[in-house]
Order: structure tokens, then sequence, then C-alpha cells
């Protein structure tokens, strides 16, 4: 139940083979970085093929390949639904309301990072900066770990028996990461999403086509879904209510739907795919790109649990991927987390879907994905703690130029790099659910003041700042004392009332306050908390400030500047068009 | 006839919302749908729609 030897060589040749592309990338990427826009936006000159792709890979990562198949495998194929959910609204919806302004307002306000667009767009000095920098920090971090965490669990079975394999892996992968993200910065970030997006498409469609030939189609997919349901169910769920919705399980779902779909809009990491945009034709046919590379990896990924629960196994596949994830753990009973091996038992279990000698590579690519999400993560966690907890929080009085800033950068890549590592050395159990929870916490603080900032004139700094901090906090809170897999037993305050206490009732499922997300709390106390303190404050916005910038945002207008960014004219038949000058604005460009 | 953006932008707004609003009315009615089929032709048709505006307004504006 591993790779061969000779699958083994394949997978580390095709490995080493993605590595050194991300080392080549960066060493040409470096000649490119010559400054600080550089080297965190790109020099805003990313074209539609690159700004789309790089969405759709920061989007989705390891965690969505470990841990998707395994909700849909053990909780039923409604969980399929959320691919809907991410496509229409985390991605083209997050494009057409979110995209186009963004990118205009990051580029007025010459903001670099998230933390920054908000404080300028709010007008704060003092506050929203450093705090926002440090949350967001701490939980990319977590993310991070998150990330590294599944990647173990795909690693596991490249060393059966060989007890400090993966945290060997970990150490070289961090090593390689933090090295070439140093050297290239954002160019090597976004440059190698084109890579990576291509190996994974081709290996996500290959599983689920072999998977479904394998089982002799969709009936045949079907029938013996059935038969596993009944000798393996869980949470009491029948066969017809693991193929629909709605269920008892949904709340979860819907929750689940909530944070993968919203939680993408003010989340640092893809808000920033904007800020590299070239122009407004860069957004529109970056869209449709994001949309259709989101479709085929989503849908692969959760579809994955069902393709998998359907192969013809004697005595079930849910007992053969129980046993699977047994042996690779090395562990004496069936681990807690034995859906998270979905992925690897269709890999390389003796049921495996892959064609011979293609299992190899498919785990580099997953590897790979894992790789290439995490630079991204890093480059924006790092950026903040330089950019906006460093230089224009605690230093601001001491005018700390961007040269130094940049070294701050690198070095913070370094601390957060160690940081991971360590903390993934002794990776936690249910990596979605901290995924999820590092995307819960982000997005209560950033995202009511984001998207409101795009929109709507009369939200004040205090607002923005109040809601945020209260809505992480509850965020956290809920977290902490209701996710029942996280609560310890050093915790029970709420836990046993969260699970027991019945807030309201549908036909097919019970809400209790422990199926309810922390996404979806956070948000509910953080927009009328927002709107109701901006109503109240005294301290107005600079109306002739935020005429000007909505003027610029709502217009055709763009700022006289080289947008001659490295990738700028990538092409995929006539979608990259060449950016058409547009100086229609003669205001000083940003800083 | 030409429509700006903003009419296109609320168009597809309006149809993505509407695609999702229908997925959900339709499995809380507790319609005998398989999950695997909704999700795979309402993902198409977002799709479809989306291509279809994006060419529209290139047809129109090109890049205003």
């Amino acid at each position: 139940m591993a790779l061969n030897p000779a699958e083994t060589v394949w997978f580390w040749v095709a490995f080493f083979a993605y590595i050194g592309m991300l080392m080549i990338i960066g060493v040409v990427s470096s000649k490119k970085t010559k400054n600080i826009d550089d080297f965190m936006v790109a020099n805003r000159g990313i074209g539609s093929v690159l700004t789309g792709l790089s969405y759709g890979v920061t989007y989705f990562s390891a965690v969505l390949l470990i841990g998707c198949p395994g909700l849909t495998w053990m909780l039923g194929s409604q969980w399929m639904f959320i691919t809907l959910m991410n496509l229409s609204l985390g991605t083209i919806g997050a494009f057409l309301i979110l995209g186009n302004r963004t990118r205009k307002m990051s580029e007025k306000l010459g903001a670099l990072t998230l933390p920054e667009l908000i404080a300028e767009r709010y007008q704060d000095e003092k506050y929203i900066r450093p705090i926002a920098g440090l949350v967001i920090a701490v939980f990319q971090t977590i993310y991070l770990v998150s990330i590294f965490t599944g990647l173990s669990i795909l690693l596991q079975v490249l060393f059966p028996g060989v007890e400090n394999a993966y945290k060997i892996a970990v150490i070289i992968c961090g090593a390689i990461t933090a090295t070439y993200l140093i050297i290239g910065g954002s160019h090597s970030a976004i440059l190698s999403d084109l890579i990576e997006s291509l190996i994974m498409v081709t290996g996500l469609l290959t599983l689920i086509i072999g998977g479904v030939v394998m089982a002799g189609g969709m009936a045949a997919l079907n029938a013996n879904i059935r038969a596993d349901v009944a000798t393996s169910g869980y949470f009491g769920l029948s066969a017809d209510q693991w193929l629909l919705f709605p269920n008892a399980l949904s709340m979860s779902m819907l929750g689940m739907a909530m944070v993968t779909t919203f939680g993408t809009w003010g989340s640092p990491q893809m808000a920033t795919r904007f800020f590299t945009s070239k122009d407004r034709r860069s957004i529109r046919y970056g869209m449709v790109i994001a949309a259709t590379w989101v479709f085929i990896v989503s849908f692969c990924a959760w579809f994955a649990g069902y393709v998998g629960r359907g192969q013809p196994v004697p005595g079930g596949a849910t007992a053969s991927l129980q046993q699977f994830a047994q042996n690779t753990a090395g562990s004496d009973s069936v681990p807690k987390n034995w859906y998270e091996y979905t992925m690897p038992w269709m890999i390389v279990s003796d049921y495996a879907v892959l064609p011979v000698g293609f299992a190899a590579l498919f785990l580099a690519a997953v590897t790979a994905a894992s790789l290439t999400t995490g630079e991204k993560l890093i480059l924006v966690a790092s950026s903040s703690v330089a950019r906006d907890f460093y230089q224009k929080g605690i230093m601001k009085d001491k005018d700390i130029s961007d040269e130094q800033t940049l070294k701050v950068t690198r070095y913070s890549i370094i601390a957060i790099v160690v940081i991971t590592v360590l903390m993934a050395l002794w990776p936690p159990a249910m990596i979605l659910d901290l995924c999820m929870f590092s995307w819960a916490s982000l997005n209560a603080f950033t995202l009511v003041p984001f998207v409101a900032g795009l929109y709507w004139k009369k939200g004040t700094k205090r607002a923005a700042l109040i809601s945020g901090i209260v809505a992480l906090t509850v965020a956290v809170l809920w977290f902490v004392l209701f996710n029942q897999k996280w609560r310890t037993p050093g915790l029970p305050l709420l836990g046993d009332w969260g699970k027991t206490t019945e807030m309201f009732s549908t036909p097919w499922f019970t809400v209790h306050p422990s199926d309810i997300h922390e996404f979806l709390v956070s948000q509910g106390v953080a927009i009328p908390l927002f709107f109701i303190i901006s109503a109240l404050d005294k301290d107005k916005p600079d109306k002739e400030f935020l005429d000007d910038l909505f003027d610029y945002i709502s217009s055709d207008k763009e700022i006289d500047r080289d947008r001659s960014g490295t990738y700028a004219n990538v092409k995929i038949g006539g979608l990259g068009k060449s950016h058409e000058a547009k100086a229609s604005e003669s205001s000083t460009p940003p800083e | 006839m030409e429509l700006n953006e903003n009419f296109w932008k609320k168009l597809v707004l309006g149809v993505l919302i509407g695609v999702v609003v229908f997925v959900i009315i339709v499995y809380a009615a507790g319609l005998q749908l398989n999950t695997f089929q909704v999700t795979f032709w309402g993902c198409i048709a977002v799709l479809a729609v989306t291509i279809v505006y994006v060419t529209q307004l290139e047809k129109e504006g090109g890049n205003k």
C-alpha cells in the first residue's frame, strides 16, 4: 500500500524537476524585482491569464485535495454543492463585485497590502494597519500549518514505516519555499501558478475519469455507494440521504459553503490578486479563466470522494480506506481522520484508480500545489508584518525606507517559515477545520470594512476597527468553545450546551449552536456593528477625499504609469490582449 | 443597441444569484434530484452565462 521503488524514484524526479523550475523562475524574477512594488504586487502588470490562474490556484490548495474528498466520502454527495457556490459567488461574484474596484482603489491609494488598503481608505493612521497586519500574520500562519499538514498525509505514503520522513520533507519544503520567495517575491509566486495549475488540472481529470471508468460508469458507481453506505453509514445517513440534499448534516454543509465562498472575499491573499492586475480587461478575462479553473478543480476534488466510495471493493470501500489509513499512519487502530486518506487511497492503494506510473506524478503535483499556495500565504503574511506592522505601524515615526522594509519582509519570510515548520512537525487533526477557522478569523476583521469600503462612503475608521476586533473575538471564542473536534477537555464551558441546545428545527435537520460555523456568527456580528457605529460616529470621513476616490474607481480613468509588468503579455489564444494605455488622469502616481 | 457594463454586471449577478437560489429552493422542496447532476449542470450554466457576458462586453466596450 505504497509507491513501489520505481514509482518513488519517479516521484522524487518529478518533485525536484518542479522545484528546480521554481528556483529558475525565482532567479529570473529576481532580476525583474527592482523595488517594493515589484516584489509585492508585480508592478501591477499581470495580464488576464495569470490573474485568473493565480486566483484559482490561491483559492484551492492541498487542503482542498485532502479535505474535500474525505468529507464527500463520509458525509454525502451534498457537499459537492459547495462547488456551485464557490464558482458562482466565490469566484465570479468576487471578480464582478470586488475585482476592478479593488484594483483601482489599491493603485489610487498606493496600497500594496490589504491592511494598507483598508487603512488608507478609512484614513486611519494609527491602529488599523498594525492590528490587521498582526491578525493576518497570525492566521495566515495557522492556514499555512493546515497546508503543511495536508502535505504530511500525502507524503506518508512515500515512506511507509519510516518514522521521521515526513518531518524531514516538511523542513526541506519549507527551506526551498523560503529560498526562492526571498529571491523572487511576487513575480515567482505568480508565474509558478501557471505551471502548477496545468499539473493539477491534468492530474485531477485523470483521477476522476479513471475512477468512473474503473467503477463501470455512473450507474455502477451509485450502486456501489448504496451498498457501501448500507454497511458503513455514518451519522445515521441512509443511502438516499447520502445521495440527496437536504439531510441531517445540511447545516454544517451550508456553513462550510459560506466560509469557502465569501471567505475568499476578505482574504488578503485573494484580494491582492486584484492588486497585481494590469487593467480592467485583465480582470474580465481573468474571471473566465479563474471560473473555468475553479469549476474543474473544485468539482473534481469534491467528486473524488464520490468516485472513491463507488469503487467496487470486496468488503466495502470504506473498510478498505480505514485499513489503508491505519497502515499508512502506522497506528494500532483506525485514525480519527481516516477519511482524509481518500486521495492517497485513490492514488496508491490496491484499489488505486490512477494508471500505473501516474501516481508518482500526481503526488508530486499535489505536493507542488501545497507549496505554491504556501508561498503566497507566506508572502502575504510577511508583507503584513514588514509593511503594516513594522514600517507603517510601530516604526511609523522613524521614516523607514522601502529598502529596509524589503529586508524586514525577507527576514519575516524566514521567521514565518520556521514557525510554520515547527508547528507542522506536530500537526493537528482535521486540516479543513483549521483552514476554515483561519479564513473565518481573517474575514472577521477584514471582510466588512473591505467590501463596504469599496461601495459605501459613509463607513468610518472607528466602525472598521471596532467591528473587526469584536467579530474576530467572537470567531475565535466560537471556535474554541463550540467546535466539537477542537474543544479540549480543559475547556468544557459551553461545549455540551452547544451540542444539546436546539435553536430551531427543519423537517431535515435540527440546528444547535455548535452546528453554526464561526464565519456566520462573526459576520452576523460584524455587519450590523459596522453600519450602526458608522451611523452613530460623529467623526465623519473626509468628503472631498472620498468623492475624488470614488470618482476614480467608478470611472474609466486610469493612472498614467508604466504597467509593462514582467508577465503582462502572457497569452492563451486571443484572451491576453496587450494593455492599451489609457492615460487620462494626470494625478501624481502612487508612492 | 449598446448597453453599458453596469447593465450586464447586474444581469449576470442576477443570473448567478438566481441559479444558486433556484438550486437551494429545489433542494429545500425535497425534490429527488441527484446532487451530482444539479451541481454539474448548475456550474456549466453559470460558466456559459459568464462567457456570454464577457464576450458581449468586449464587443461593446473593449477595455473601458
